[in-house]
């Protein structure tokens, strides 16, 4: 080798100039010099194999692009790494990738996730028994767990992938018990405070979308008031959903968390009435409104606006203030939504005989809950549906209702079957008062903002509303809405507003351009961009099957609950869901099939679709659908992920020198010297491969649940204790400080990052249950717990009095090839220096 | 390592691990070194495929490397000397001697010349069993090479003749003049992560830190300045002499920090009954190890992701490990567990940090002085290093050996302390495997790993198996003088005829049950490699 460095070559890297070693190629040389060029098939372990074609440079004075990985550099070489052309070809190439790789990067259930909270990631923790943590990670993106995994409808759970075998994991529940966990635990979770800014937000509204914007504001040091027109906060959270649903005291409970981060709520202070926004505007730096749509729409049927006809949302808030409202003896409630649930079951409670619940559409067309619906049924709701009121009877006060039943017609736009009066079928029901849910409008009073319809205009990238420097979202922003969706709004405007704040508005980075773009509203806002939260790239498992997940069925554990008969509702607002026990709890947890990548966040590929802002391929049906290969005990396959770089193929010969895989043309397939199982094979279990794999189709064979959820973990280079080579790794730790994971940096070092199966695998003994713990003492024939001042004491006491009897020449030392440089000095400077004998030894030999 | 120090003066590595790279033949003798070294594997097998070195393989077993060499001596275990001196034979005949350096750089020639004619390859084959077409094969491709690298481990040192085993390699490279220069020199593969560096700190019974003998006056007076205290000036006894003298009730107490000898040293009742005689014994390791639960007391020790300081490696490369997580419970990095046992005696050790054990060895020691924590942050240093400013030592014995010239032994074959007889009519030998280290304490809590190689197996070749009646795959007893253990039979012709072989990594089936204590009357390293047994179906 010797290989002498001769002279060192002036190139051009993107205008501006480098100097690099003879011999190297563009993207070693680019390497050298901080820069990067992008590539997935590059490893400075391996010759160049120039497969993947992400490097491709224009040289100048060479007509089409070449591969820098494999190019040499030449003095005053010329490079353009980044045109708009080479950029082309590179996001071509990754869509063809793309177009044949049936995986998730995400799991589905965070997908689904209106907030984006990391789901599998907190189920994950619930399972290690990670509660805080689990509580740390939802709180990332959503700060009122207790409250949402009360009340949340859930979209999580109708994407889980576990509905193909069983029914999907109840992460609401899951989430629901984690923060009841923290809740009562000493050390529940507290977000760190960051150092004050001296800048102050006015919120308007302390529903969902305000109580988290407050939450994120004040964690990034602003002060924080929110002003509240109720007397209490909480908005919809407090006046609009049972107790029985959502406990007060958990409602306050999470309210008061933003107390300790220093937030002022001043109720009573209604806009419009007590403070208007000019007032706001002026003494604070920026003001959000979540207002919310609490005002309840009239249902538009005949007569009724006499004595007896109530709105769903007004009845609610009245129970929730005063306790009780009067009713008669027969009530009926119209609409299919929450509202209209939650109406007819408080209606039961306050002694009302006989709840009706009128809807138009069928039951399977309800926007409720189906849990909610059921409970409903149990309590003793009587259904009604394919009908709806027309006319109220009476004439100071409620006596019937006339209704009338809807005939299912044609599917109309949206997809479900339209519906339409069958004329003749008129009837009457006789009641003493009817209970409209039929939704809710936005009332902005005091806010000189300009409405689309009957919600307030924002601009969907900046969340302004036409008024500079106030921003909204919530209910009042995209209509009624669930709270989660009020949460995620709530969040994205704090990230906007603090941006605000920091730094001098330059609008241009998060609009289009001009600075009256930010300004624009939007007409119309998609259900994403009614949450504002930009959704990740993720690579989709799109047409999978019972088959595919290769698991057996289980059933969902089940919520232990306080069984209300028909009878004993009345009067009784006590919380019907229990909640899970711990044992429950981590049943259910096993129960969650780990559907997203464990590279996500560190996936070459991945890295490289954000990057090149590539599309999600949809076309599930061209893919390859592979099995997952778990059949080795150390490296497990996944084939869908596999973008035949051939690294792997090319580590396992050109470094390890087994060669145990091949690519197979015909195929375009990585498998197995001679498609066998790799166990079969000459395979050596080094792990080589999966550390060369750009993507995660070869990884590390794990238990369930084996990884670290926050990203990224502690790392910490060091030394391998096997053998004598002195491999230099980097031991991954997690929050608890479980060594999860070795890798390497390919570096200038012994092995310059290459290791065995020893050195990436052999981790485990570190965080084991059977180390010991605590010195221990022989009493008695066995051997029993001590403290180090007895072990010690005793140690010193014994070797003294052998000494003194027998000479030090009586006591021997054996050190160790195990321990370190400093251990094994310390401990011959003992023998010697201590007990005065040259007897000590180590196993050099062994 | 006594061996070398006696020839060279230096008991290390002479070379380094890249040095592979650059040699244009790689002897490889007594070492499985993919399955002991897997990363010096890689670098062997680079060296052949992409930089055309010739690899000659000494060993019993077809070894995976085998493939990949030039020539392979299936050689029978405990000839090596015979086999050594047979290929010197060859050298000195064809004359493919480096007389400059003999001449030069070394003394002693002219005695082992004296001895090596009776070792024509004819007669070392008969001894051997290697080929003599084969030995004249290896002798020319070494003889002739301008760059010849040796490596060993165990195969190598684990013989009643380990010392001479390693004299005789010595003898070897010092006559072609492969000492001094890249891609060459006499390399002993360290089997474990820092024996090289236990060995450099003083864990030996005749030297203090970086080789200072305990009998040379001006180095101890050095020590004794900077402890305060007076050392004793006698070298003392070695693991094998304290397990004798444990036996006989002369030890009365042992401190072992960090080692299983019930499952790593040879003959394991004897080791048992040599500790159970002990009036006391205190264990340090960070497993309730089987020594550790014969101990009176077991003080639990950090493991190396809980602790800072240094591992030197079998190239003499001192490295950091990192502190990545707080050790269990109540458990202590070793060294703090020592220094408040010494202060428990009496005698304060005020250490705050590794770092300032490591400042305290550079004071004491020439060949670490350059070495700080400091500048091992950016990378590891291969001692000697005696200034800040000088850059490490890849290479030792460039312009003189370290003992001034190498010096040449007359090594004459011996045969091993037990040979196979009628009643234990095979030979055993004990290695390690590729996916478990030393006693498996840690790799053991590995379930990948663990699915590897779960249970202990016993290899044996076919004509064996078919004498005995065994299968592949059948469960088979294994005896020797001392012992009786079961394992899995691998039947399989990759072993010699006559022999089996066993890992010893397990302790339901603990091969060190039937190996030899009998001793390299120099190292003092026990016979691990061979012992005889006979063998039958469970
Ligand atoms: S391998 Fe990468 S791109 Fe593929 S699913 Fe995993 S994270 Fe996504
Ligand atoms: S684990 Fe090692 S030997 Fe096995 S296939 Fe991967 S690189 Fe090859
Ligand atoms: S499995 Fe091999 S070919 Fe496929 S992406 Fe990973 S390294 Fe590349
Ligand atoms: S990774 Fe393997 S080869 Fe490297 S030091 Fe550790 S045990 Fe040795
Ligand atoms: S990195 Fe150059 S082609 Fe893949």
């Amino acid at each position: 080798m010797e290989t002498i460095v001769r002279i060192s070559l002036n190139i051009k890297i993107d205008g501006k100039h480098y100097r690099a070693k003879e011999n190297q190629t563009i993207l070693e040389a680019a390497l050298a010099n901080g820069l990067s060029i992008p590539h997935l098939c590059y490893d400075p372990r391996l010759k160049p194999g120039a497969k993947c074609g992400m490097c491709v440079v224009e040289v100048a004075g060479v007509s089409s692009p070449v591969k820098a990985c494999k190019t040499k550099i030449s003095d005053g070489m010329v490079v353009n790494t980044s045109t708009e052309a080479l950029k082309d070809i590179r996001k071509r190439r990754l869509e063809e990738m793309f177009a044949d790789h049936w995986a998730d990067c995400i799991a589905p259930c965070t997908l689904a996730c209106p907030a984006g909270t990391d789901v599998q990631g907190y189920i994950g923790l619930i399972a290690q028994k990670r509660y805080r943590d689990a509580i740390e990670l939802i709180k990332q993106t959503n700060p009122f767990p207790g409250i949402i995994g009360r009340i949340c409808t859930r979209p999580c759970e109708d994407a889980c992938r576990r509905n193909l075998a069983g029914g999907s994991v109840s992460i609401c529940w899951l989430k629901r018990f984690a923060a009841d966990m923290d809740r009562l635990s000493d050390t529940h979770f507290k977000p760190a405070v960051k150092l004050p800014t001296g800048k102050k937000v006015a919120i308007v509204g302390s529903g969902a979308a305000g109580l988290t914007a407050a939450y994120y504001l004040a964690i990034e040091g602003h002060k924080t008031v929110i002003f509240e027109a109720m007397p209490q906060p909480g908005g919809m959270l407090r006046y609009g959903i049972p107790s029985y649903r959502l406990p007060k005291d958990i409602l306050d409970d999470e309210i008061n968390q933003l107390f300790e981060l220093g937030v002022d709520i001043r109720t009573d202070h209604r806009l419009g009435r007590d403070l208007t926004l000019d007032e706001l505007q002026s003494s604070y730096d920026a003001v959000f409104l979540g207002l919310g749509a609490q005002a309840g729409e009239r249902a538009h049927i005949e007569n009724d606006d006499i004595k007896g006809v109530i709105r769903g949302i007004n009845f609610l808030r009245s129970v929730s203030l005063q306790g009780k409202v009067e009713l008669g003896k027969r009530v009926a409630v119209m609409g299919g939504g929450n509202v209209a649930i939650d109406s007819a079951r408080t209606a039961l409670r306050l002694g009302v005989e006989k709840v009706y619940l009128i809807y138009r559409r069928t039951r399977d067309q309800m926007p409720a809950n189906d849990l909610e619906i059921e409970e409903a049924e149990r309590e003793g709701v009587e259904f009604i549906f394919l009908t709806s009121p027309i006319r109220v009877i009476g004439s100071d006060r409620v006596e019937g209702i006339e209704c009338i039943r809807m005939a299912l017609g044609d599917p109309d736009a949206s997809g479900r079957p339209s519906i339409r009066p069958e004329p003749g079928s008129e009837f009457v029901l006789a009641v003493d008062n009817l209970i409209t849910a039929v939704g809710q409008v936005v009332t902005a009073e005091g806010a000189e903002i300009t409405l689309i319809g009957k919600t307030i205009g924002i601009n969907v990238k900046t969340m302004q509303t036409t008024v500079p420097g106030v921003f909204a979202a919530g209910d009042a922003v995209s209509s009624p809405d669930v709270a989660i969706k009020a949460v995620a709004g709530g969040r994205r405007a704090a990230q906007i507003i603090n941006q605000y704040l920091l730094s001098p508005p330059n609008w241009k980075v998060w609009s289009d351009g001009s600075p009256e773009a930010a300004h624009t509203i939007n007409q119309y806002l998609t259900d994403d961009e009614s949450s504002g939260l930009a959704k990740p790239f993720s690579a989709v498992r799109r047409g999978i099957t019972k088959e595919d997940l290769d698991v057996p069925s289980t059933a969902r554990t089940p919520m232990p609950e306080l069984k209300l008969l028909k009878r004993q509702v009345l009067g009784n607002f006590t919380e019907i869901e229990l909640g899970f026990s711990e044992e429950d709890a981590l049943k259910e947890a096993q129960r969650c099939l780990e559907c997203g990548c464990v590279k996500q966040n560190d996936c070459d590929l991945r890295n490289l679709a954000i990057e090149y802002e590539i599309e999600p391929n949809k076309n599930y049906e061209a893919m390859r659908h592979y099995k997952v290969d778990k059949s080795h005990p150390i490296v497990l396959r996944d084939q869908n992920k596999c973008i035949q770089c051939e690294k792997c193929v090319q580590i396992c010969d050109e470094v390890v020198g087994v060669g145990a895989l091949e690519y197979r043309k015909a195929e375009n397939d990585i498998v197995p010297v001679g498609n066998i199982p790799l166990s079969e094979t000459k395979c050596e279990a080094c792990g080589q491969c999966i550390s060369a794999c750009p993507t995660a189709a070869l990884v590390e064979n794990k238990r369930k649940f084996e990884r670290e959820f926050f990203w990224p973990p502690q790392v910490t280079p060091t030394t391998c204790t096997y053998c004598g080579v002195g491999c230099q790794l980097e031991l991954n730790t997690d929050r608890t400080g479980k060594v999860f994971k070795v890798t390497t940096e390919p570096a200038e070092s012994v092995n310059k990052g290459n290791l065995c199966g020893k050195g990436r695998f052999g981790y485990h003994f570190i965080n084991h249950p059977t180390r010991l713990r605590t010195p221990l003492i022989r009493k008695g024939g066995g051997l029993v717990e001590a403290s180090w001042d007895e072990a010690l004491s005793l140690v010193a006491e014994r070797f003294s009095k052998i000494k003194e009897l027998y000479g030090p020449g009586a006591i021997g030392g054996r050190t160790s090839g195990r321990c370190t440089n400093e251990d094994n000095y310390v401990f011959q400077k003992f023998m010697r220096a201590v007990i005065g004998t040259n007897n000590v030894d180590n196993c050099a030999r062994l | 390592m006594v061996g070398l120090a006696k020839a060279f003066g230096s008991g290390a590595m002479t070379n380094s691990i890249d040095d592979m790279l650059d040699a244009s033949v790689i002897f490889a003798i007594g070492t499985n070194t993919t399955e002991a070294h897997p990363i010096i594997g890689f670098q062997i097998k680079k060296a052949v495929r992409e930089y055309g070195a010739k690899l000659i393989i000494v060993d019993p077993r077809r070894i995976r490397l085998v493939d990949f060499a030039d020539v392979w001596l299936q050689i029978k275990p405990g000839t090596n000397i015979a086999l050594l001196n047979g290929i010197m034979n060859v050298i000195l005949g064809e004359d493919l001697v480096d007389h400059d350096f003999i001449a030069q750089r070394t003394e002693g020639f002219e005695a082992l010349k004296a001895i090596l004619p009776k070792y024509t390859p004819d007669a070392v084959e008969k001894i051997t069993g290697v080929p003599a077409e084969d030995i004249r094969k290896a002798a020319r491709m070494y003889g002739a090479a301008d760059r010849a690298i040796i490596c060993y481990t165990l195969g190598i040192t684990e013989h009643v003749t380990g010392t001479d085993n390693v004299l005789a390699i010595a003898n070897l490279a010092m006559m072609t003049g492969n000492i001094g220069k890249r891609g060459a020199g006499v390399n002993p593969l360290r089997g474990q992560n820092n024996v090289q560096g236990a060995c450099d700190m003083g864990g030996l019974p005749n030297v203090l830190p970086g080789y200072q003998r305990v009998d040379d006056n001006a180095a101890r007076a050095k020590f004794e300045k900077a402890w305060g205290v007076t050392l004793p000036s006698k070298p003392g006894l070695t693991e094998t002499d304290m397990m004798e003298k444990a036996a006989s009730c002369e030890l009365k107490a042992m401190y072992i920090m960090g080692e299983n000898p019930m499952l790593a040293d040879p003959d394991t009742h004897h080791v048992e009954q040599s500790l159970k005689s002990l009036d006391f014994l205190v264990v340090q390791d960070i497993f309730l190890t089987e020594t550790a639960q014969l101990a009176d007391v077991v003080l639990p020790a950090a493991s190396f992701g809980e602790k800072d300081g240094t591992y030197t490696n079998t190239e003499r490369r001192v490295q950091r490990i990192r502190k990545a997580t707080e050790p269990p419970g109540n458990a202590k990095p070793d060294w703090q567990i020592i220094s408040e046992l010494s202060l428990a005696m009496g005698y304060p050790m005020r250490y705050n940090s590794a770092e300032e054990i490591m400042e305290e060895v550079g004071q004491l020691t020439p060949s670490f002085k350059g070495i700080s924590y400091a500048r091992l942050e950016s990378g590891g240093i291969q001692w000697p290093c005696p200034a800040e400013d000088h850059p490490g030592t890849p290479i030792l014995h460039t312009g003189t050996f370290t003992r001034g010239r190498g010096l040449f032994h007359e090594i004459e074959h011996r045969s091993s302390a037990e040979e196979p007889d009628s009643e234990y009519p095979l030979m055993l030998t004990t290695g390690r495997n590729l996916w478990h280290y030393h006693t498996r304490t840690m790799t053991g809590k590995s379930e990948g790993l663990n699915a590897l190689a779960p249970h202990n197996w016993v290899e044996i070749h076919p004509n064996d198996a078919a004498k005995l009646g065994i299968v592949h795959g059948d469960m088979v007893a294994v005896e020797s003088r001392r012992g009786r253990i079961t394992a899995t039979a691998v039947v399989t012709d990759t072993i010699l005829q006559g022999l089996v072989s066993m890992p010893f990594h397990y302790a339901d089936s603990p091969a060190n049950l039937l190996t030899n204590r009998a001793a390299d009357p120099v190292s003092k390293t026990p016979e691990f490699k061979v012992c005889a047994v006979k063998i039958e179906k469970a």
